[in-house]
């Protein structure tokens, strides 16, 4: 590989090749020869046509929280790095939109939202241009968020986070990326600058393809600006926290909750290991039993009439234990279930998310119960959703032999429910034994034309995405 | 393969009944509610997706192109079999295969009329919320070709965020799924990509979407104003409040006039402009919430706020918004939908460009739309055998749109692309932009089987 030609388009500091980085910035223990730092778009389409030219892989790198997702890579050239794409281009306040670049992270966005301040902001007038001045928003402002609660927010990176259509436990109220993304603007794998949708809540000009941005994993292209529709800050949040000592008495809570008027914003049903992963003492969930927490969001009446019923129902299902959370412990609460591995940075990770039809959350709960027995095991299921997760904490000599056995019994459970498995975090010698994506389906004849479509070259992120895409 | 020979082995998949080859049929399949109009050869009502592949199958090998039509209610010229060939009707796959209210999703086949699957859902307590106007007519397959919005799509999100799975024929007709009722199946979001892709893509045989419960408590609350300006700054003062209604709607004089003839659902005649807003979710609060925004609208100026005291007043408030389009088609004998849509807070300055635009060319213009997406609808009121009047339409249709682009803003926000705005497409992409889409177009139909000439402008790849 000719890193000089790279000197052509990136001045020197912008282009990293010491070991120590190198080795930092490796992708399942597979080292770059390069990290780039584009500052701007153009950079980045200029070192994709350098890229097909010379026929180099290229791995799109936002915070690094989802690396060890995928298979692995069948290429490793040169890593972009999107750190220095970190401007935010567009807080439209009173129209309750966001445009910001994927470098931009998920954390110091909710900070700026989140401010009641009359702010500034870059009108972006269309999707073709970028106007340069700026002006002030004369409107009172309330403060916002863009309602996605991914792992790792204070890291996590925009585009990451779109990119691997990564989600958190509110999205039972505020929904995926899918519904929150308006417009991307990102580069070509090919080379150009490429812009979809726009600002505006409701746009059916041309094809969706801002859709099938989200998820792709970069395969189809870098993102490099994203336009997310945003919700007025809740005056009111809060929590309740139930124990219960059995699986099917949670259930029952949970049904009810989830078949009620009510609206809560998540609810998650942790057994033991799960619910120790929030790291609070509120409520005690000894082993075996199983805890259900639901967040509310919202005016103050709703939040206390919520919390209300919410006692109610635990209480007519004979919960155990009975917590409630004030607006501080309950942001921590899901932050921290959220983040949950954090806080282990010595162990290996191994972390399934499954898929599945959503009456079947305790079905999944109780059978990956059983094909986990023996090892400590967190899992979490996201009730009303169709979603869980469990998380592996081991020591770095894990047995993968028997990890991968019981991630085959994860994913089948699953698939006879109606969804998928994808390993979303494992070390390299896991994803040898175990397919982290499972088996392409009737449409990866689709999926497969569009890629070479769009990559004929195959230059980005080579081989990591379902069936080696 | 010839025409007759077509005609023929068509019969021989559906059946002769559901193959229509006489000039009246042509003609009655060859338009929408656009402008446009074009004979198809032949037009096939196939049952199922058996049929639909075999019916694809052959216009492959006969290399004839094939449009898909469900009750024809696009705005955009969707459906129009613009290079002839087949158009294949969907009205006799009319089933509700399931509502599944433990796992909150329903089946349904793409002649569905949106109305229908609302009410099954609403038999078992549940809701399917994208409600285009045209609900008691449009279908299913037609929603999922247009991406349909509607008044709660202010709250709810439009028809792709509620779409779970589809059952596609390719245009060799090959059968595929994509999606299904469990969420994030691994791999791109093809369903995402499908809906609003106007049939150019698959042709949809079934369509998996999600439902959702019914709100416990609904206030709606009408909003008269002296002017027009003054509502839509209400609007946006309304959003930057923190409220997001579950609908947003204005309507200006000349739609009142219209609808409180054709209708009668008690609009104040003398207005300027009226807010249709509602409120849905839990009871607590929604009262505080009501009086905060009827102090939003006396901030700007607002005449009278009223609020529909019963399900009754509410159903007429909105039969009123529901029959705007057909009241407006008895003032003249024909009008176009301007379907532009801009940042919600360039309302105001966007509509008084309207009215000029509609001076301009001497055109009456009314406007009905989905006011908190930001989603204008000036209807302009024409005669369509008038050549004349016609041409002058076009040029203020066009202008309209390039007004809303200019604003921040975009040529359609939930009619469609169709053959009305291929040339406007270029207002807002670049040509690497539509060459991005050509590929994708080309990966699902290589020869440009199905419904060509739609979306997409020609160019250069």
């Amino acid at each position: 590989m000719n890193i000089k030609l790279l000197y052509e388009i990136l001045s020197p500091q912008t282009v990293v090749i010491d070991s120590a980085t190198l080795t930092g910035f490796a992708v399942d223990g597979i080292a770059p020869q390069a990290v780039i730092y584009p500052s701007d778009l153009s950079q980045a389409a200029e070192v994709m046509k350098l890229a097909n030219k010379e026929k180099w892989a290229v791995i799109p790198w936002g915070g690094g929280t989802k690396m060890a997702l995928g298979n692995l890579p069948r290429r490793v050239d040169l890593v972009m790095s999107t750190s220095r794409l970190d401007k935010i281009i567009d807080i439209d306040v009173a129209n309750l939109t966001v445009t910001a670049q994927a470098g931009v992270r998920l954390g110091d966005l909710q900070d700026l939202l989140g401010g009641t301040e009359n702010r500034c902001f870059f009108p972006l007038e269309s999707n073709l241009k970028v106007q340069a001045d700026y002006m002030c928003s004369n409107r009172d402002y309330k403060g916002a968020f863009l309602p996605l609660d991914p792992p790792f927010s204070d890291r996590s990176t925009l585009g990451g986070i779109i990119a691997t259509n990564s989600t958190g436990p509110k999205r039972l109220r505020y929904g995926l990326p899918r519904d929150l993304v308006l417009g991307v603007r990102y580069v070509a794998p090919t080379g150009e600058v490429i812009g979809m949708g726009g600002k505006t809540v409701k746009n059916v000009s041309g094809y969706d393809v801002s859709k099938i941005m989200i998820g792709s994993l970069g395969t189809l292209g870098i993102l490099g600006d994203i336009t997310c529709r945003l919700l007025p800050l809740p005056e009111q949040v809060g929590t309740v926290l139930t124990s219960f000592g059995s699986l099917p008495e949670a259930k029952a809570f949970a049904d009810r909750v989830l078949s009620s008027k009510l609206l809560p914003t998540s609810l998650e049903i942790l057994n033991g290991p799960g619910y120790e992963l929030a790291q609070t003492t509120d409520l005690s969930v000894p082993l075996g039993s199983w805890c259900v927490a639901v967040g509310v969001e919202g005016f103050s009446e709703e939040v206390k009439r919520e919390i209300a019923d919410l006692r109610d129902m635990a209480h007519h299902e004979s919960a155990s234990g009975l917590a409630e959370l004030d607006s501080d412990k309950t942001n921590a609460f899901w932050k921290n279930l959220s983040d949950c591995v954090s806080a282990a940075p010595s162990k290996t990770v191994v972390k399934f998310k499954g898929s599945f039809l959503i009456s079947r959350y305790a079905e999944i709960m109780e059978q990956w119960t059983s094909a986990s027995a023996g090892m400590r095991c967190a899992l979490a299921a996201s009730a009303g959703l169709g979603l869980a997760h469990a998380h592996i904490f081991g020591e770095p000599d894990m047995d993968l032999e028997k990890v991968a056995k019981m991630g085959a019994a994860f994913r089948a459970v699953t698939e006879q429910n109606g969804g998928s498995m994808v390993t979303e975090c494992a070390p390299p010698g896991l994803k040898q034994k175990l397919d982290p994506w499972g088996s392409p389906r009737g449409d990866f004849v689709l999926m497969t034309k569009i890629k070479n479509n769009v990559d004929p070259l195959g230059v980005l992120n080579p081989g990591r995405f379902v069936g080696g895409l | 393969m010839d025409i007759p020979t077509v005609r023929q082995r068509l019969k021989e998949i559906v059946g002769d009944e559901y193959v229509l080859t006489s000039d009246v049929d042509l003609m009655l399949y060859g338009y929408d509610a656009y402008l446009e109009m074009k004979r198809p050869d032949v037009v096939v009502i196939p049952d199922g997706t058996e049929q639909v592949s075999r019916v694809v199958k052959l216009a492959y090998e006969a290399g004839v192109p094939v449009t898909v039509r469900g009750a024809a209610t696009s705005l955009s010229g969707g459906p129009v079999p613009l290079k002839g060939g087949i158009v294949l009707h969907v009205s006799r796959m009319n089933r509700i295969l399931e509502i599944d209210t433990a796992n909150k999703r329903a089946t349904v086949e793409p002649g569905v009329i949106t109305l229908d699957l609302q009410t099954a859902a609403a038999k078992k307590g549940l809701q399917y919320a994208p409600d285009p106007a045209s609900q008691k007519t449009s279908t299913m397959g037609g929603n999922i070709g247009e991406n349909s919005g509607g008044p709660h799509c202010l709250k709810y999100g439009v028809t792709t965020n509620h779409v779970m799975g589809l059952k596609v024929v390719l245009y060799d007709g090959t059968v595929v799924e994509v999606g299904g009722k469990a969420p994030d199946a691994p791999g791109y979001d093809l369903t995402g990509l499908l809906v609003g892709s106007e049939g150019t893509l698959g042709i949809v045989t079934e369509i998996t979407v999600r439902l959702i419960e019914q709100p416990e408590a609904i206030k709606t609350l009408l909003s008269i104003f002296d002017t027009i300006e003054d509502a839509s700054n209400t609007v946006s003062a309304i959003i930057a409040d923190g409220i997001v209604p579950a609908t947003l709607e204005m309507m200006d004089k000349l739609v009142i006039k219209a609808v409180e003839e054709s209708v009668h659902a008690g609009y104040p005649l003398d207005a300027e402009a009226v807010l249709i807003i509602e409120l849905d979710g839990l009871k607590d609060g929604m009262e505080r919430l009501a009086d905060r925004i009827t102090e939003i609208c006396r901030a700007n100026r607002v005449r009278e706020v009223k609020v529909a005291k019963d399900d009754a007043e509410r159903n007429t408030l909105w039969t009123g918004r529901r029959g705007a389009f057909g009241a407006m088609s008895r003032l003249r004998p024909s009008y176009i939908v301007c379907d532009g849509t801009v940042p919600r807070t360039k309302l105001p300055e966007v509509l008084k460009k309207v009215t000029e635009v509609g001076e301009k060319y001497n055109l009456a213009i009314g406007n009905v739309f989905h006011a908190g997406d930001g989603n204008l609808h000036p209807l302009i009121l024409f005669d369509v055998r008038d050549e004349d009047e016609t041409g002058r339409v076009k040029k203020a249709g066009t202008e309209i749109l390039r007004l809303c682009v200019d604003a921040g803003g975009t040529i359609s926000g939930e009619h469609g692309i169709g053959l009305e705005k291929l040339k406007e497409m270029e207002f807002i992409f670049s040509s690497d932009d539509i060459a991005a889409m050509w590929k994708l177009k080309n990966a699902f139909d290589p020869i440009g089987q199905l419904n060509p000439g739609k979306v997409l402008p020609q160019i250069a790849l």
